[in-house]
């Protein structure tokens, strides 16, 4: 048995314990994907107060449909695509009622060589250069379509392989990489001055 | 000439790579910060608190159904016995207050027997239980209004 097999099968034994009443056994799913539930609310939102109600309401809302888990798909992919439309719909909602925030500090970037064009001042313009480029970096990914973002989001910021997006998203292979090269180019265009 | 777009290409192409290279950088750049290990311990207790109970999830559906019942039988109430008693004004005509057949004194006859607007029974109908409207003031005078 793979490791990935073995998870899999460690997973829909917590999920069976959690159908039964176990809170506990939710606990456990609760625990392991945290962290990536987290991560992924936060690069779609920008900011550590939304992206932690979303966290915690992808997993409520994880719980009450857990009756609906089919074992069909891996309890991550289940999770994920629960993650992913709660987090758009969410979006749409912020997005009504204002801009995105991006929390000090959210993108680390200081490390960055392409901080170039404006290097070589003062420690306060280095630190005010950081705090453009996070802005532009956020500002173009919110500019995206939905769609794209997701993609661009879920690929080159969380690292999830095409395979397991197009699994997530209930699409194919090729959708995914279309969806990547039109929300790289966007972004290339936005942030050319960074580039360059 | 050929050999020139072939550089330019190439230069092209490289150019390219390094820009989407160079993205691929930023972008991960801006990965979420790692969350603190207090934060992630504090994640699940405080979530834990949000579940519904399994008492809860049986109690739910009880109350629901409850208040579903109690709302259809207030409407199946004033849909068929209706808010007209003995007594009461009409909000069309505030003057005017419900007595029953039975009550008016012998020989007399209901002013006008009309609720709300609406046409009701016949002018010399005097049979028990039959509403009629009575001016509220005489009806209070003649002692015949039940309220």
């Amino acid at each position: 048995m793979t490791s990935d097999e073995s998870n899999r099968s460690e997973d829909f034994g917590l999920v069976r314990a959690a159908r039964g009443g176990d809170e506990d056994a939710f606990g456990e799913l609760v625990r392991k994907y945290q962290g990536k539930i987290y991560s992924l609310a936060y690069s779609m939102v920008g900011n550590h107060s939304d992206a932690d109600d979303l966290a915690q309401e992808i997993f409520l809302k994880s719980y009450r449909n857990i009756g609906k888990f089919r074992f069909q798909s891996s309890f991550y992919t289940w999770l994920y695509r629960i993650g992913v439309n709660t987090i758009i719909t969410r979006r749409k909602k912020l997005r009504r009622n204002r801009h995105l925030e991006l929390r000090p500090g959210a993108l680390d970037v200081e490390g960055s060589p392409y901080l170039s064009p404006r290097r070589g001042g003062k420690r306060g313009d280095e630190a005010a250069a950081g705090r453009e480029l996070r802005r532009d970096i956020r500002e173009a990914i919110d500019r995206l379509p939905e769609k794209q973002k997701t993609v661009v989001v879920m690929h080159d910021i969380e690292g999830i392989p095409h395979s397991e997006i197009a699994r997530i998203l209930k699409t194919s292979e090729g959708t995914i990489r279309s969806r990547l090269h039109y929300g790289r180019k966007k972004l290339q265009d936005d942030l050319a001055k960074w580039l360059d | 000439m050929r050999k020139i777009n072939s550089e330019e290409t190439a230069r092209n192409d490289s150019r390219g790579t390094d820009r989407l290279v160079k993205l691929l950088e930023l972008l991960r750049a801006a990965r979420a910060p790692e969350p603190s290990p207090g934060y992630l311990a504090a994640f699940w207790p405080r979530l834990r608190q949000k579940l519904p109970s399994r008492r809860r999830a049986i109690i739910q559906p009880l109350r629901y159904g409850g208040l579903a019942a109690a709302a259809a039988a207030l409407i199946l109430w004033v849909t068929l016995a209706g808010t007209e008693r003995a007594g009461r004004t009409g909000p069309a005509s505030p003057v005017y207050a419900l007595a029953t057949a039975s009550s008016p004194a012998a020989g007399e006859r209901p002013e006008t027997n009309y609720v709300s607007g609406t046409p009701r029974g016949k002018e010399n109908d005097r049979r028990a239980g039959t509403d009629y409207v009575l001016p509220r003031i005489s009806a209070r005078e003649n002692g015949r209004l039940e309220v």
